[in-house]
């Protein structure tokens, strides 16, 4: 299941829950009942409502923070990859990556911000990071599976920004990578 | 009568005022989603636009959006909060004209000048058109939003001097007496804590706008006057940031005033609500860092902030509003009319889309969400079935007001329901085309999407026909012979 998935499955369930308590009410809402005695009861309910979010979101909150993607800094094993991005184009040092391996792209912009996003074969984000003017924005991702990969731009750029297209080609062959100045 | 919030009749002058604000939403709302559906249909390639004049769309769309949803939210605020505080007519107005003349400059620099630099007008684009607009056009985008800000910021000044004026400082606005204090008298009414709120948030979000305005002006004009790309992008995610939560903050007034009117209970500023008010004051502030998880030139400290008040400030409204609402209808005899369902169905939308906006604020979440169509999901979510339903049960509260007759026809009934069932539908295509990464505006979508934009058209054909049906009967009620508010 990726995050994708999770991310919808999450916004079902939830958005379904909270539709059938509005529409509990909504029909319940014709009979007259002293306010009261409701508030009493609501408020039992709120209080349970609370700690089920504290429960349940707590932990989801914590527990997300670990992995984060800005730590990413090249190391010996790292490849390094120079991503510069260009109204409406991107300018890659290489673009033949190895299975298994740390990459580092190191994604800057020529011009206006540009975002470099890395579609699997499925046409699924796996990773992504904005390119800025000005700032090197260091993106770390090991690729798990051998294909070719297409590079998209997600941060809206000028009227070609849907053709700022580009290919990484992923092979089980580290040592036949060689280096390219590639674009679209 | 405890002062804190005794409440005063509106004036007919005040109340024309506020009709023609909420008129004036209601057609160009349902102008502006003509466009969202010419958009739709261009990604499902049902019509063949081209890429500039679907950016130029776009860029009308958006913005129109922001800002007409911004305006009819403060025509919420202004009605209810004038009940209560003394505020100015003139300033109402003045803001209402001005924002025509913001309107008139961003149309001329679109239609005429091609500018579709997006609402966000983000730095350096502006500037950075490659031939397909001039710097000229450019101006005149940044200009005319910079005028829709002056006057909302010269709105929120005059309500800020007015709650002065009425409790004497923000804090006693705010319920820090009773919150935090021994005071034991009512609190003010939502309405007020509510406004409050807003004022301090916008004129903090409104300036930061204007700076970032101004700086892209010169910027234009004088190229070496380099701005920071990173800080021009948190100032304009701050302002577009405060300025759409305050939509919903000031929208939901309506939520809080109309419902114990049809309930026969009272919507009080509780502990609970006075916390809730407070701690969303702070936190719509500091959370917006959750629009730049994937800058990770952004200090980490930040990014993370981002994420942790993400969740929090989903608390206040899913325990105090959702569940508020909820309270004051169960088992009440609710007379249910178009106003009082569409304030309901307000209070899910606010409090539903609160939960994918969450999951895009999770930045392991947000590494394959962002800036795909997740993004227009959750925010058309809470926007379209939040706001979107205060305002149009707004515009009927007012409406069945003018002519004293709250039967529901048989048509508005079908029209609420089309609301309901094609918005939900609406939004979660979106949701899940985001959950598929198609990217967000993408003025051509590859053909394995275009089948969920088609889908995603016919709901919109539900939610035009709806709108079409509660803006005509808004107009119908105000030239009506029966109108007894003339």
């Amino acid at each position: 299941m990726t995050r994708q998935d999770i991310a919808l499955l999450l916004t079902t369930l939830t958005t379904s829950g909270m539709a059938w308590a509005f529409l509990y009410v909504a029909r319940n809402s014709r009979h007259e009942e002293d306010y009261k005695s409701v508030i009493k009861r609501c408020y039992r309910v709120r209080n349970v409502w609370l700690w089920g979010l504290i429960i349940i979101a707590g932990p989801l909150m914590v527990g997300t923070l670990f992995n984060l993607p800005y730590a990413a800094a090249s190391n010996n094993k790292a490849l390094d990859v120079d991503v510069v991005g260009h109204q409406w184009y991107w300018e890659m040092s290489r673009d033949q990556l190895p299975v298994g391996k740390q990459v580092v792209f190191h994604v800057a912009s020529a011009d206006v911000n540009h975002d470099f996003a890395i579609y699997d074969q499925n046409m699924h984000v796996v990773a992504q990071v904005q390119a800025m003017p000005g700032y090197i924005n260091n993106l770390s991702h090991t690729f798990t599976k051998p294909g070719t990969y297409k590079v998209m731009c997600l941060q809206y750029c000028g009227m070609m920004h849907t053709q700022m297209t580009a290919e990484i080609h992923v092979t089980d062959q580290g040592d036949s990578i060689h280096t390219k100045g590639g674009q679209s | 009568m405890n002062t804190n919030t005794q409440a005063q009749p509106i004036s007919r002058g005040a109340r024309r005022a506020v009709l023609t604000y909420i008129g004036t939403a209601g057609v160009v709302i349902l102008l502006m989603m003509v466009l969202g559906f010419v958009m739709r249909l261009t990604q499902g390639k049902v019509l063949d636009v081209n890429l500039q004049y679907f950016y130029q769309i776009m860029t009308v769309h958006g913005t129109g959006m922001v800002g007409i949803v911004g305006l009819g939210s403060a025509a919420i605020m202004w009605y209810f909060l004038s009940q209560y505080v003394g505020l100015s007519i003139k300033v109402f107005l003045l803001n209402w004209v001005l924002f025509l003349i913001g309107v008139v400059m961003i149309l001329g620099s679109v239609i005429f000048g091609h500018f579709a630099g997006a609402w966000t007008f983000l730095y350096p684009l502006p500037a950075h058109s490659m031939g397909q607009w001039s710097h000229t056009a450019a101006a005149f985008f940044l200009g005319g939003l910079t005028v829709i800000g002056v006057g909302f910021l010269v709105l929120h000044l005059d309500v800020a001097r007015a709650i002065l004026v009425r409790y004497g400082s923000l804090g006693k606005a705010l319920g820090w007496p009773q919150l935090f204090g021994q005071d034991t008298s009512e609190a003010p009414p939502p309405a007020v804590v509510a406004s409050t709120m807003v004022l301090i948030i916008n004129i903090l979000g409104i300036t930061s706008g204007a700076a970032i305005l101004i700086m892209s002006l010169v910027n234009l004009f004088m190229p070496s006057f380099q701005i920071n790309a990173l800080l021009a992008k948190n100032l304009i995610f701050f302002f577009g940031h405060v300025f759409i939560n305050a939509t919903i903050y000031m929208s939901v007034i309506g939520v809080y005033e109309i419902l114990p009117r049809y309930a026969r209970r009272p919507w009080k500023s509780s502990k609970w609500f006075l916390a809730a008010w407070n701690a969303s004051t702070v936190m719509v502030i500091i959370v917006y860092p959750h629009h730049l998880l994937m800058d990770f030139a952004m200090p980490t400290w930040m990014e993370i902030m981002g994420q942790i008040i993400s969740y929090l400030s989903g608390l206040p409204v899913l325990v105090v509003t959702a569940f508020g609402a909820l309270t004051v209808v169960h088992r009440s005899g609710i007379r249910w009319d178009m106003a009082s369902g569409l304030m309901l169905l307000s209070a899910f939308g606010w409090a539903a889309g609160v939960v994918p906006a969450i999951i895009d604020g999770t930045i392991r979440a947000n590494e394959v969400l962002h800036n795909t169509l997740w993004v227009p999901g959750h925010f058309h979510f809470y926007l379209l079935l939040g706001v979107g339903s205060m305002l149009f049960g707004f515009m009927y509260f007012l409406g069945q007001q003018e002519v004293q007759d709250h039967a529901v026809s048989p048509v508005d009934r079908i029209a609420f329901w089309a609301f309901a069932i094609g918005a939900l539908g609406f939004v979660f295509t979106f949701l899940y085309e985001g959950s598929l990464s198609v990217p967000r505006r993408y003025g051509e979508h590859l053909s394995m999407w275009a089948g969920y934009d088609r889908i995603a058209s016919l709901f919109i054909v539900l939610i035009l026909v709806a709108v079409l049906v509660f803006v005509g009967r808004f107009f119908g009620r105000l030239i009506a012979p029966t109108r007894v508010n003339a």
